[in-house]
């Protein structure tokens, strides 16, 4: 029977840059800093892939670093599976036993693996020095988590520079997945590579989900492979969450302006005919340096904006049932953009 | 001298080959292509990596690698047969009736030159300006192109620009002497969907009223889908099949297209509905390539597909498949 | 630790200079090694009878103004100039490569202490600072020694500074804190191998800068003390000689001493290449 308490519970999340140097002449001002993650929360369940999805910017990237535990929290919680580990340094968390439960597939294999390991010796670096395992024991470990991953053993042997995307791919998959984590977190891992290798990554993703249990959050600018594999979706903008949901649900009925806009960028091949008029963005986004607190993030860009979105920030609430968005204005019910959104999604 | 008839194609490329010497052998990177492109019309060159396909687009635009050696065919832009041209006649026309956009576009920018004085280097260069009115014309590009505050930003450095905008700095200098033929070379490879899709609504918007032809070079279908009226699927140095975009994708003819429109995430329901492509792309290298290069990942490959050349089969209004045994 | 070998092989085979280089630094080895059983003579036994002679069948190089046979001083110097060589250009890497990866990677007090200290050096037309170290601390092997590591110190904390600082944000350096790895092991483990490369051809490069320290520290007198053998007191002793048509007493060990430097210089590529995996096809 499985524990219905969240593996990830994270609460109030902020991760703030301290802007400009602090000159002895300055100290009377206060400094000013830049907002990478705003105030945010989410959770994900045992054996959930949640999607994070975004443009550059928006915070996903430093959301991966702040959860893998590689930078630390400036203020609010990360629980995983109850224990509060938000407030353990960076530094330290190497010697946290929870190091071992959450791990990370990068974007790029090829600047992740170091150039002078072999895929063996990168793969079997966890294992040395988390599980302290050696000898014939790690090495039959290395094998076993290749043979899982789809690596032939002959290339275990090489370096990365001998091996193609694919491979190197799974070299970092079979790194990651070798200490059995619970949740992986997988940052943009097919967006280097082919179509055709592609398929087969997010295939060997998939199976592997279903024999070994993992928790994923799939992190992607790629919205099309992001609804094929993920159960919910977080949308973020600016460093905050804008709106929340079953993956199949926000595609097809998406609530935040946001959100809608970025569906109606994605290109469907073969779906030029009756596609409906493109919602765009103008304008650039807001500075993310010191925000008001007061103001929509999307304000200036949105075209449902009133004075309301400059006075109170809007909250992440319930529109529908589990479609979470943070807006004053939220499509409550399919427009005549969504429906056609919906038809061909 | 330009010829404007439009029964005549802007662009015609025929049986062009082309080779690359390297130190672990030659690689025969493009073998015998074929198309054309009329005035006006824009055309998606879809491939993965190593088709060959941004080759064949430096190889319009004359500027390949030193290692590169064309083998074959001629290229005949608007009358001009390119690839016997002068360098002086090349270079002429290149940046005043073929231009082109890359990848990356930061980089493709020089970082030490105000972005102004970049496209006024090519106006200076091309059109008939003259050097007081070089300026004034290149923020007048920049206005163009939809960046905010022309007159400031003309003064801007691309590492002070975004990404998206770097790119529409591009398109200014590529489109400041009103080209017939825009190259776009994965314009929009790591922009954010959003901005992917000013940028090539942008593109289309120009091309459209200045009447200039458009061929993109992507690997991404779902782009090209949406953006060209004719698709030409490239495999391994070869084009497979050439069509008109709506019907490329109700009926594909070739196999390589119909796997690689089912294993494009865009059109499918769910993972299970995604296809592999089942084995890699051939060597190039090799001197025993057999004559279709996809016979070996085919499974309607027969012996005919190893030896027998590929026939150039036309199937249709403006459509064009190479293989022996189509869908 | 095999492959290592064969690939070491293939580098040897591929390039002629460079087995060139290994092949007389071998014999450069050898003759460090064996230096008293290979001499002829007994490097300190003069014979005034025999001063002067020129390269004759009995002495291949002659003999100088002592009678001293100079192909023996010659080998039996070898130990002492290739181990002042390498045991300063040991120190130097050892210790500058510590501290600019120190440096390089954690930045802040570290690269500021780093920093003054390789500037102070290098504020000094270095082989006048050797002169100065030794003329301070004493004529004898040690302090020249130490003398030469000091100068060269820098070169490798530069170096190793500039590689660290753009490494350290790479991908893989993040992917071993997810691994477990402490951040000394990062540094250690992780980062010097990838340096390594580099580094090789700028050790091949120092050992000719510390020969060549050497002798010329010898050669103004306040290197190695006579009569101890040593190529850059015997190119001294011998520089009066070439005016007056004895060119034998300087000419064969300065030829030796250029061979040895030439020898370093070319086996820089030779090792890179065996110790760079990114040269493996």
């Amino acid at each position: 029977m499985r524990s219905a308490r969240p593996l990830l519970a994270v609460e109030g999340l902020r991760k703030l840059y301290p802007i400009g140097k602090q000159r002895v002449w300055r100290r009377g001002l206060a400094p000013s800093f830049l907002h990478a993650v705003d105030d945010v929360s989410f959770t994900i369940g045992p054996g959930e892939t949640v999607g994070l999805v975004g443009e550059s910017g928006c915070g996903k990237s430093t959301i991966v670093r702040l959860i893998a535990r590689l930078l630390d929290v400036t203020d609010g919680s990360i629980l995983f599976d109850g224990a509060e580990i938000g407030k353990v340094p960076a530094r330290r968390f190497g010697l946290a036993p929870q190091r071992v439960h959450i791990q990370v597939v990068f974007q790029d294999a090829t600047d992740s693996l170091n150039p002078r390991f072999t895929a063996f010796r990168a793969i079997a670096d966890p294992l040395l020095r988390l599980q302290h395992l050696s000898g014939p024991a790690l090495r039959s470990r290395v094998e076993e988590v290749a043979r899982l991953t789809g690596l032939p053993q002959e290339l275990l042997s090489r370096f990365p520079h001998q091996l193609s995307g694919g491979q190197k791919a799974r070299v970092g998959i079979a790194r990651a997945i070798a200490v059995e984590p619970r949740l992986l977190i997988l940052d943009e891992p097919t967006s280097a590579l082919d179509v055709s290798v592609q398929v087969l990554i997010l295939r060997l993703l998939q199976d592997l989900k279903r024999q070994l249990d993992f928790s994923y959050l799939f992190v992607s600018h790629d919205l099309n492979v992001v609804r094929l594999l993920c159960d919910r979706i977080l949308v973020m903008y600016l460093g905050h969450i804008v709106e929340s949901g079953p993956a199949d649900r926000v595609f097809a009925e998406p609530r935040h302006p946001y959100t809608q806009a970025l569906l109606s960028a994605v290109p469907k091949p073969g779906a030029a005919v009756g596609r409906p008029a493109r919602i765009s963005l103008p304008g650039e986004p807001r500075s993310p340096v010191d925000p008001s607190p007061h103001i929509c993030p999307l304000y200036g860009r949105c075209g449902r904006a009133t004075e309301k979105c400059t006075t109170a920030m809007p909250a992440l609430r319930e529109i529908t049932r589990e479609q979470f968005a943070a807006c004053h204005y939220p499509f409550a019910e399919p427009t005549a953009e969504t429906k056609k959104l919906a038809a061909i999604a | 001298m330009m010829d404007t008839d439009n029964a005549v194609p802007l662009l015609a490329v025929e049986d062009l080959g082309i080779e690359f010497r390297t130190r672990s052998g030659t690689v025969r990177a493009v073998d015998g292509i074929r198309f054309e492109l009329r005035r006006g019309e824009t055309m998606a060159l879809v491939g993965e990596s190593g088709s060959g396909k941004s080759v064949t687009a430096y190889a319009i635009m004359g500027i390949l690698d030193g290692a590169a050696r064309i083998t074959s065919g001629t290229i005949v832009f608007g009358g001009l047969e390119l690839l016997q041209a002068s360098e002086r006649a090349i270079a002429e026309i290149r940046g005043r009736e073929l231009a082109i956009i890359f990848q990356n576009p930061r980089t493709a920018l020089n970082p030490i030159r105000p972005v102004g004085k970049q496209i006024a280097d090519i106006l200076l260069r091309h059109g008939n300006v003259t050097a007081a009115q070089a300026p004034s014309r290149a923020i007048e590009m920049l206005a163009k192109v939809r960046i905010p505050d022309p007159e400031r930003r003309a003064r801007s450095y691309p590492f002070e620009l975004s990404g998206g905008m770097c790119q529409r700095v591009m398109i200014a200098m590529a489109l400041a002497c009103e080209p017939q033929l825009l190259i776009a070379d994965e314009p929009t490879t790591g922009l954010d969907i959003t901005t992917q899709a000013v940028i090539m609504d942008l593109i289309a918007e120009l091309a459209a009223s200045q009447k200039m032809a458009t061929l993109l070079i992507t690997h991404d279908l779902g782009l090209a889908s949406e953006y060209c009226d004719h698709i030409a699927v490239m495999h391994a140095g070869h084009i497979v099949e050439t069509a008109p975009t709506v019907a490329l994708f109700a009926a594909p003819h070739h196999p390589y297209t119909a796997k690689l429109i089912a294993a494009t995430p865009g059109g499918a329901p769910n993972l299970e509905a995604l296809a592999a492509i089942p084995g890699a792309l051939p060597d190039l290298r090799r001197v025993d390539l057999p004559l279709c290069r996809y016979s070996e990942r085919c499974e309607r490959a027969a012996p005919a597909c190893l030896d027998r050349p590929l026939p150039r089969r036309a199937v249709g209004e403006g459509r064009g498949v190479a293989c022996h045994f189509p869908l | 630790m095999t492959a290592t070998l064969r690939h070491a092989g293939y580098v040897v085979r591929e390039n002629p200079v460079t087995a060139f280089a290994f092949a007389l630094f071998f014999l450069f080895a050898l003759c460090a090694a064996l230096g008293p059983v290979l001499a002829p003579y007994d490097p300190l036994a003069s014979d005034t009878a025999e001063a002067l002679t020129g390269p004759s069948a009995a002495h291949w190089f002659g003999t100088d103004q002592l009678g001293r046979d100079i192909l023996s001083r010659i080998v039996v110097a070898t130990r002492l100039d290739l181990g002042i060589a390498v045991t300063s250009v040991a120190l130097a890497f050892g210790f500058g490569t510590l501290a600019g990866l120190g440096a390089g990677y954690y930045g802040g007090w570290i690269d500021g202490i780093v920093g003054r200290g390789v500037d102070t050096i290098m504020a000094f037309p270095l082989f006048v600072l050797a002169m100065g170290i030794v003329a301070a601390l004493g004529n004898n092997v040690a302090n020249i020694v130490y003398a030469t590591a000091i100068i060269n110190l820098p070169i490798y904390a530069r170096l190793a500074r500039a590689e660290a600082n753009v490494r350290r944000s790479a991908g893989f350096v993040e992917a071993a804190r997810l691994c477990g790895n402490s951040e000394a092991r990062i540094v250690l483990g992780q980062l010097l191998p990838n340096i390594m490369p580099l580094m090789m051809v700028q050790v091949s490069l120092t050992l000719g800068y510390a020969i060549l320290n050497a002798a010329g520290l010898s050669f103004i007198g306040l290197g190695v003390r006579p009569p101890t053998a040593e190529w850059g007191i015997m190119v001294a002793e011998g520089a009066s000689f070439i005016v007056s048509g004895e060119w034998w007493v300087a000419f064969f060990p300065g030829i030796v001493l250029m061979a040895a430097v030439f020898c370093f210089n070319l086996m820089g590529d030779g090792l890179r290449d065996i110790v760079d995996p990114q040269r493996r096809t």
